[in-house]
């Protein structure tokens, strides 16, 4: 019956009903598409950061990852083979590719400078050549075993260009010079100065000949799924400690530094858009709420005459703000919908820090987005009219009845 | 018979009722002395502001006296709690408004069974007794009608029949008729006398109206917030 009252008040005038519900719902639908543009954005840095720079999981000795080796050497994986061997077989693993980098001295012949290289399995990571964004010429590729993509700015500095060879120059494991004459496939661009400046990539054989080794710092481990890195992790860590207890397992999420602050960013940024969000649509039901229980001034006089108390009055009311919130939430999914489908069909382009590619703006829906909004959004309908109607349910009665209904 | 103690139902014990405006004092009642007995019929009357709607407000505990006190079938009803207060009105009074006060978003029948909600029945029970209590003020065919839908009368009827339905002890009508014409009004009367008689419910009944104090069968004069005892 209580029910059934608070259904008929909350239906009583419907243009004021539907104005609320249309402020609920629109604040619904704005929390629901920000969450889902940034679940879009961390997903597409999720994918770059596992497909073209990480991998899902790196296995080095501790040497690398801690910097601490006393000579270059001592940071190389020992028994790769047998490493690589039992990563084949795990049932989870479905990639593995080995990568080096090294210093070394890259000369135009008329202009050299120092310069890191960059190495990996060109064929077993074709994805990490399209984190290259190359700019002009084109990437590496499994068949041309001499060529090397230059950072542009590096490459302006040495003024080459495609199709130019040049020579790299370091010393091999045993502290022998060497040095190998490559053609430039291509300049690309990271995005980052620092990187486009000193760095150039060759693949990982070219970089083995270079420094007279078959062996690799890193071990770039590719899983059937992205949720599977934690358990899998875990699993290869007591497998590898028997093989070789130097070596440790990283996950992708420990090394991407950037999807790390990007993440932390946009949790703050979650909470202040929450926090406006959420104070509009108080603000403007309140008002709404507020009138309407105005009005029932004179009803609640007499109910309370009737025998129901205080509480019960409020209660009431707070019911009334459920139903606006559950019909707002609602329209608000329904909104949603249609708001998401309208943003991710207008393709609008956006350029996203780290990623080499331009991305199009687009809304991922989540369901813990709809919790998370349909809880806040219901949390403040209710607020909305236990506000007012705490103010009126405090009406001595015999004033509440001199509003006539 | 029963004994003096039993049959005494409502009582104002040297009751005032003052508004302070600033430095204005305005008594709406003073050293009002007045006891009601079970099954009693009994109206206030007197000019317009001379205290009727207080002190029926008093009475039914949604009002405070700023002096003296109010009994309720032997209880002070001034030392009770809120909530107690409450639970008094719903289980033993009934009210009935000049506005007629109605809930706008319930036909007859549930605002009949409206009050009950605070009773515990089963929604079996209630309707049964909503039924039943319609029945007797005549609106047996409009269960289903809105309050919009209905004449003053017949408003005013509902009104009787939902202070009723909880077979109260005692009913407090505010000028009941005030708002109807006089034929309806004295239709209205008629029921509630009716209801006085074959229920033994008693009614306080506020009004200036003569054709109404003439229907009952005592009438406590109020002129100033005082007693008029016609001297
Ligand atoms: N809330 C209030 N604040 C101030 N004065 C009040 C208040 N309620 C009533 N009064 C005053 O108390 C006096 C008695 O009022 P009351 O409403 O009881 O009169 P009444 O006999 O019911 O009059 P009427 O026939 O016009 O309804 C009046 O002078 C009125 O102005
Ligand atoms: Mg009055």
């Amino acid at each position: 019956m209580q029910l059934k009252v608070s259904f008929r008040n909350v239906f009583r005038n419907k243009r004021r009903t539907a104005l609320s519900i249309g402020m609920i719902a629109g604040g619904f639908s704005a929390m629901i598409l920000f969450y889902g543009f940034v679940n879009r954005m961390m997903n597409e840095l999720q994918w770059v950061a596992i497909n073209s720079q990480y991998g899902h999981l790196q296995i080095a000795s501790e040497q690398y990852w801690e910097r601490s080796g006393e000579t270059p050497r001592d940071s190389l994986v020992k028994k790769g083979d047998a490493v690589m061997k039992l990563l084949r077989g795990h049932p989870e693993v479905t990639n593995v590719a080995g990568r080096i980098s090294f210093p070394a001295l890259i000369s135009s012949g008329e202009y050299s400078t120092t310069a890191m290289g960059l190495s990996f399995d060109v064929e077993a990571e074709p994805k990490r050549v399209q984190g290259f964004q190359i700019i002009s010429g084109s990437s590496l590729s499994p068949d041309k075993p001499f060529q090397i993509m230059v950072g542009h700015l590096l490459a302006k500095r040495l003024r080459v260009k495609p199709g130019d060879t040049i020579n790299i120059l370091g010393y091999t494991y045993d502290n022998v010079i060497n040095a190998l004459e490559l053609e430039i496939s291509g300049l690309f661009a990271t995005g980052v100065n620092e990187v486009d400046d000193t760095s150039f990539a060759v693949p990982l054989s070219t970089a083995q000949k270079l420094l007279d080794t078959d062996q690799v710092e890193i071990i770039v481990v590719g899983l059937r799924a992205d949720e599977l890195v934690d358990s899998t992790r875990e699993s290869l860590r007591r497998e590898l400690t028997a093989l070789d207890p130097e070596l440790k397992v990283q996950r992708w999420l420990d090394l991407a530094k950037l999807y790390r602050e990007v993440l932390d960013y946009y949790k703050v940024q979650n909470r202040f858009v929450e926090l406006i969000i959420t104070s509009l649509v108080l603000l403007g039901i309140l008002n709404v709420i507020g009138m309407a229980i105005y009005e029932r001034t004179g009803e609640i006089g007499t109910i309370r005459a009737l025998g129901f108390t205080r509480a019960q009055v409020m209660g009431q009311f707070l019911l009334e703000g459920i139903i606006l919130g559950v019909f707002g939430v609602i329209a608000g999914i329904a909104l949603s919908f249609l708001l998401t489908w309208i943003v991710n069909w207008l393709k609008i382009p956006l350029t996203v820090p780290g990623a080499s590619t331009v991305l199009l703006i687009r809304v991922d829906l989540s369901f813990k987005a709809y919790q998370m909004a349909t809880a806040l959004i219901v949390v403040t309908s209710i607020i909305a009219a236990a506000i007012p109607s705490f103010r009126a349910s405090k009406i001595p009665i015999v004033d509440a009845l001199k509003h006539n209904i | 018979m029963p004994d003096y103690q039993d049959a005494l139902l409502l009582e104002a014990r040297n009751v005032s009722k003052r508004y302070k405006f600033g430095e204005l004092d305005l008594v709406a009642l003073s050293a009002i002395d007045l006891t009601i007995k079970q099954g009693e019929f009994v109206a206030l009357a007197g000019p317009s502001g001379s205290g009727k709607t207080t002190l029926l407000n008093l009475f039914g505990g949604i009002d405070q006296p700023t002096g003296g006190s109010i009994w309720f079938e032997g209880t002070d009803i001034g030392k009770l709690h809120e909530h107690e207060l409450a639970e008094l009105r719903a289980a033993k009074l009934g009210f009935i408004f000049q506005t007629f006060n109605l809930i706008p978003v319930l036909n007859a029948v549930e605002n009949v069974e409206y009050p009950l909600l605070l009773n515990g029945l089963n929604a079996e029970k209630k309707r049964q007794l909503a039924e039943e209590a319609l029945a007797k003020v005549g609106l047996e065919k409009f269960y289903k009608h809105r309050p919009s839908q209905m004449s003053g009368g017949q408003r005013q009827r509902l009104a009787i029949a939902r202070a009723m339905v909880k077979k109260p002890k005692v009913v407090l009508a505010d000028e009941p008729t005030a708002n109807l014409d006089r034929k309806t009004g004295a239709e209205i009367l008629d029921l509630m006398r009716d209801l006085n008689e074959r229920e033994r419910v008693t009614f306080v009944v506020s009004s200036h109206d003569p054709s109404v104090l003439a229907k009952m069968k005592r009438v406590f004069h109020l002129r100033d917030g005082r007693e008029d005892t016609g001297v």
